[in-house]
């Protein structure tokens, strides 16, 4: 991972010196003395900080003084300080992992300074959605023990659990950069609507074949590519798991289907169909969620065909092997 | 953890003269080593030196007979000679050690605020074996003729009267209490008693559990035939599982 | 996945359960389309159904019996009200009840009650002790060696001097406690030390290899009030990883790699020998025992306070012009060279701007003897150039700057 970010490092640092050179491209003419100047504009222009990758949250260094600000914009001036000495910016310097540690230190005293703060039962906090040890790890940059993580987290959690009236600004801040920025437990499902024609729209997919299908009350009539499901299916099995959801929940003779299916074979259209209606059918009576995915009508099968591998003779089946 | 033996490391008391002599060099003469931070800090405070052999601090007198050179100069046993007191007395009332003991001090200089001549009570100290063991040695040291015996004798009652007086009062205060509507809650045997018959009680209910579930199997393996076809030999197991049940749930808690 | 198929996979099972002899797995193999009608479990579904009333107890395979919902009234949340109220309460009992009378109230020095109340006299067993430990060592009591407190309390006041020191110097002090526990005091003697800590374990090579271990990891260049400052970003970019000025262990024998690595770099440590540590791997020896928390919390705060006070005693002085340490030579270096690239390119404005005026004199006529000035100039400062670049030895310095470098060879 430190190879990685002395990586990332290395090409910022290119991209800096590259837009220097670019635009000195755009420059008037150069004479031969501009050879004595580049220094001087790398050094001026170069605004970047030498901190590793930091989270945005925990970005706290605010470095250099405002007067000494000018002195870095002016492009002719150098750095002229009779005492200067390299500090490291984290106390964690040595542990290779500074970041993560100096978090690690933030939430250890967090827990010890709040341990007596009412808490809440686990399952009546507000769900977070938390970073995995690799989430975390890509988003620092840093390769963080999954011991320590584990370590941090049980105190993270523990502290998560404080009572949300009398939850202390710093705490949250604290376990900032153990949070996922987006929270997706907070997702709300989207609304599907009934249109001015009282037709719902829903769409399904399974194996590469995607159907879409227009549900209106009626009396019972399917049509599946402007064709009726006896047509459009040859096989008893595909009719009757196209309508599945309907039948199931008795529905056939109170729905009328209007169905587009394309891609795919016939039982890859039926099942996805089977999904379009079913979704369909849940707008306009959603109460009906439940039977219909206890019956396997709302669930999208993921299952694809596999690729090819090179080397086998299908996905997985290799060519038969022989001793000489 | 196991360790081989430590390796001897010369260097990290040697790091002045080391560096001292990086600094000195001739070799390249334009090369400058500049002074570390901690230069001037390890001139002015230099290490202890470490691997001189003392002269361990004695605790006895030297013995005479003794030969082996060796012993010269390893740590010898502080004995003391309240030590074979404390033993006496703990050997003499093991019980005295299941008392609760008050372990917190002051500033570390308790035991100069004790004047073993008024007697066995001090303040800030509950009775305990301590304070006979530290008065008897007071006896033996400060009242001329008085063997350990005597003096163990002489302090060992006084000890009891005190102890006596404790129970008597802590007794006639439970009492006075009582009298006016405390309530101390169940004794150690009582909440024994209770946890035994939760756990009697626990495999009751389990071991009903179990009947119920080896019926149903029973059941279920024979319902494919008639039911009525074999009722003893069904029943009888069941039965006797009962009865066993029943007779040791019956017991009366001992 | 369409369940239909589940009473034919599953059919083994659902027939050998005794109960589950129904007619939904028959029902759920038919193909007729107005078959056994279907209860639904939720109120609603059911409400929604209204058809076939006359046969709403069939089990159905995907009905299960609906919990009624049984709502509680619910109680607002007081938790936090209770809380204040808690806290108030306490603060108003802080003053009830007996007065105690506080006889011990703990003193800025290191007295042996105190290290002997946080257990610092106990060594080890007596077989397994390090005999270049006699010198602490007070005796034998009840088989474990004793270690002798005065010894103790004089080399602590040792270590915390040069503690105080080396912080006064401005050096980097790095406080290590790497066993489980110990965070919070290596942490807490790190914060009040201004100093760096670690709690984690050592990774071999920190120092001896930190070039491939420390590389990236931030610092920064900051002045004698220690405020940063800016303009070394390419120092910060090129330069090597610190190194500890001073090193403090709580458990050398668990880091022996560590203090192998500061003393081939040559940097001095303190360390927490207890009776069966080896006391030559660390510069100075606090003779105590490494097992207890309460003892190394102790030691570990009077270091803390020591470097404290140090960090105090070096602002005071720097505010009133006094700097107590020296800048590092790459930093000098680095400086020297940056006034030197200030002075050529004021050079070559110079020239440029004279170049300017000479050409519009002559209008374009570049021959003569300011042009030879011109070169001699250049030659010069392509002299001072090449020396820059030796002495920099690949600092850097632009690819134009380079390739003009290796032009004039």
């Amino acid at each position: 991972m430190s190879s990685l970010r002395t990586g990332f490092r290395c090409l910022r640092d290119i991209r800096q010196i590259g837009k220097v050179a670019a635009t000195a491209q755009w420059q008037p003419t150069s004479k031969a003395s501009l050879a004595y100047r580049p220094k001087q504009a790398i050094n001026a222009t170069r605004s970047i900080t030498t901190t590793a990758p930091r989270l945005a949250e925990t970005t706290t260094t605010e470095i250099i003084p405002s007067d000494l600000e000018p002195a870095d914009q002016d492009q002719s001036a150098v750095v002229q300080v009779p005492y200067a000495r390299a500090v490291p910016v984290s106390p964690s310097y040595f542990s290779r992992k500074p970041i993560f540690n100096d978090a690690f230190v933030i939430v250890q005293d967090l827990a010890r300074k709040y341990a007596r703060l009412p808490i809440i039962p686990r399952d009546k906090v507000t769900p977070t959605a938390w970073r995995t040890k690799e989430q975390y790890r890509l988003a620092v940059g840093e390769h963080v023990k999954g011991r320590d993580y584990a370590t941090c987290m049980k105190l993270a959690k523990r502290l998560n659990q404080i009572h949300p009236d009398l939850m202390p600004e710093e705490v949250t801040a604290g376990l900032l950069p153990f949070k996922r920025e987006v929270n997706y437990y907070l997702n709300q499902p989207k609304i599907q609507p009934i249109d001015q024609y009282g037709r719902s729209h829903g769409v399904g997919k399974r194996k590469s074949s995607v159907a879409r299908a227009w549900v209106v009350e009626g009396t019972g009539e399917v049509l599946v590519n402007g064709k009726p499901l006896s047509e459009a299916f040859g096989r008893v099995h595909d009719r009757e798991s196209a309508v599945w959801g309907m039948k199931l929940t008795e529905r056939l003779d109170k729905y009328n289907v209007w169905a587009m299916v394309s891609g795919g074979g016939t039982t890859g259209q039926a099942e996805a169909l089977a999904l379009a209606i079913a979704k369909a059918l849940c707008v306009h009576e959603p109460a009906l969620k439940n039977p219909l995915r206890r019956a396997g009508c709302i669930t999208r099968d993921p299952r694809k065909v596999e690729r090819k591998k090179h080397g086998h003779v299908k996905a997985r089946k290799m060519p038969t092997w022989v001793k000489r | 953890m196991v360790r081989g033996p430590a390796q001897r490391q010369v260097r990290p008391a040697r790091v002045y003269q080391t560096v001292t002599t990086l600094m000195e060099h001739r070799i390249k003469p334009r090369l400058a080593v500049q002074q570390p931070v901690w230069y001037k800090v390890v001139e002015s405070i230099p290490p202890s030196e470490i691997l001189t052999r003392p002269f361990p601090p004695q605790h006895r007198q030297p013995n005479p007979r003794a030969r082996k050179a060796s012993r010269l100069f390893q740590p010898q046993k502080l004995v003391y000679k309240e030590d074979e007191l404390r033993k006496k007395f703990y050997t003499d009332h093991p019980w005295e050690l299941a008392r609760p003991r008050m372990i917190i001090e002051m500033d570390g200089k308790d035991a100069l605020r004790c004047d073993w001549s008024k007697g066995l009570r001090q303040p800030g100290m509950p009775l305990s074996g301590e304070c006979v063991v530290q008065r008897q040695m007071y006896l033996m040291e400060n009242v001329p003729g008085i063997t350990e015996d005597t003096a163990y004798d002489q302090v060992r009652k006084e000890f009891y009267k005190l102890r006596q007086e404790e129970e008597i009062e802590r007794r006639i205060a439970q009492e006075e209490a009582r009298m006016v509507g405390a309530y101390f809650g169940q004794t150690f045997n009582q909440v024994g008693m209770k946890l035994e018959d939760q756990q009697f009680e626990r495999w009751k209910r389990w071991a009903t559990r179990e009947i119920e579930k080896i019926q149903g199997e029973q059941t279920a393996a024979y319902s494919s035939f008639d039911a009525s076809e074999d009722p003893e030999a069904a029943d009888l197991d069941v039965d006797s599982l009962r009865e066993d049940l029943e007779s040791t749930a019956n017991i009366p808690p001992a | 996945m369409i369940i239909r198929e589940f009473g034919l996979r599953q059919g083994r099972n659902a027939l050998a359960a005794p109960l589950r002899r129904g007619q939904q797995c028959l029902r759920a193999l038919s193909t007729e389309t107005s078959g056994t009608p279907v209860a639904t479990a939720d109120p609603a579904v059911e409400a929604a159904l209204q058809t076939n009333p006359e046969n709403p107890t069939v089990p159905s395979l995907f009905a299960r019996t609906a919990k009624p919902t049984r709502r509680r009234p619910v109680a607002p949340d007081t938790t936090k009200a209770d809380w204040e109220t808690a806290q108030q309460m306490r603060h108003n009992l802080r003053n009830v009840g007996a007065q105690v009378e506080h006889r011990y109230s703990p003193s800025d020095d290191v007295t042996l009650e105190l290290l002997m109340a946080s257990q610092a006299h106990m060594g080890h067993h007596a077989s397994v002790w390090n005999p270049a430990n006699a010198r602490y060592i007070y005796g034998i009591r009840q088989g474990i060696h004793i270690i002798s407190l005065e010894q103790t309390a004089a080399h602590l006041r040792r270590a915390a001097r040069v503690v105080e020191e080396v912080a006064y110097h401005g050096g980097l002090i790095l406080f290590v406690g790497t066993r489980p526990g110990q965070t919070q005091i290596v942490t807490q003697a790190a914060r009040l030390a201004k100093a760096c800590h670690l709690f984690t374990k050592w990774t071999p090579g920190t120092i001896t290899n930190s070039d491939k271990i420390l590389p990236g990891i931030p610092v920064e260049i900051v002045n004698e009030h220690d405020q940063p400052i800016g303009g070394f970003n390419q120092h910060l970019m090129d330069r090597r990883a610190l190194v500890p000025d001073l090193v403090v262990c709580l458990n050398p024998l668990e880091n022996f790699t560590m203090l192998r690595e500061c003393s081939q770099a040559n940097v001095p440590t303190i360390g927490i020998v207890d009776t069966n540590t080896e006391p030559t791997w660390v510069t100075y020896a606090i003779p105590a025992n490494d097992d207890s928390l309460r003892c190394l919390a102790v030691i570990g705060s009077v270091l803390g306070r020591a470097g404290e006070a140090g960090q105090k005693r070096r602002m005071e002085d720097a505010k009133n012009g006094k700097v107590t340490w020296d800048t590092p030579s790459e930093i000098k270096q680095f400086m020297e060279i940056q006034q030197k690239r200030a002075r050529w390119a004021k050079r070559a404005a110079d020239e440029e701007a004279a170049a300017s005026d000479t050409s519009g004199g002559l209008n374009g006529n570049s021959s003569g003897g300011g042009a030879t000035k011109d070169s001699e100039v250049f030659d010069e400062s392509m002299q001072e150039l090449q020396m820059e670049v030796d002495a920099a030895n690949a600092d850097d310095v632009s690819p134009q700057l380079r390739k003009m470098a290796r032009r004039t060879d």
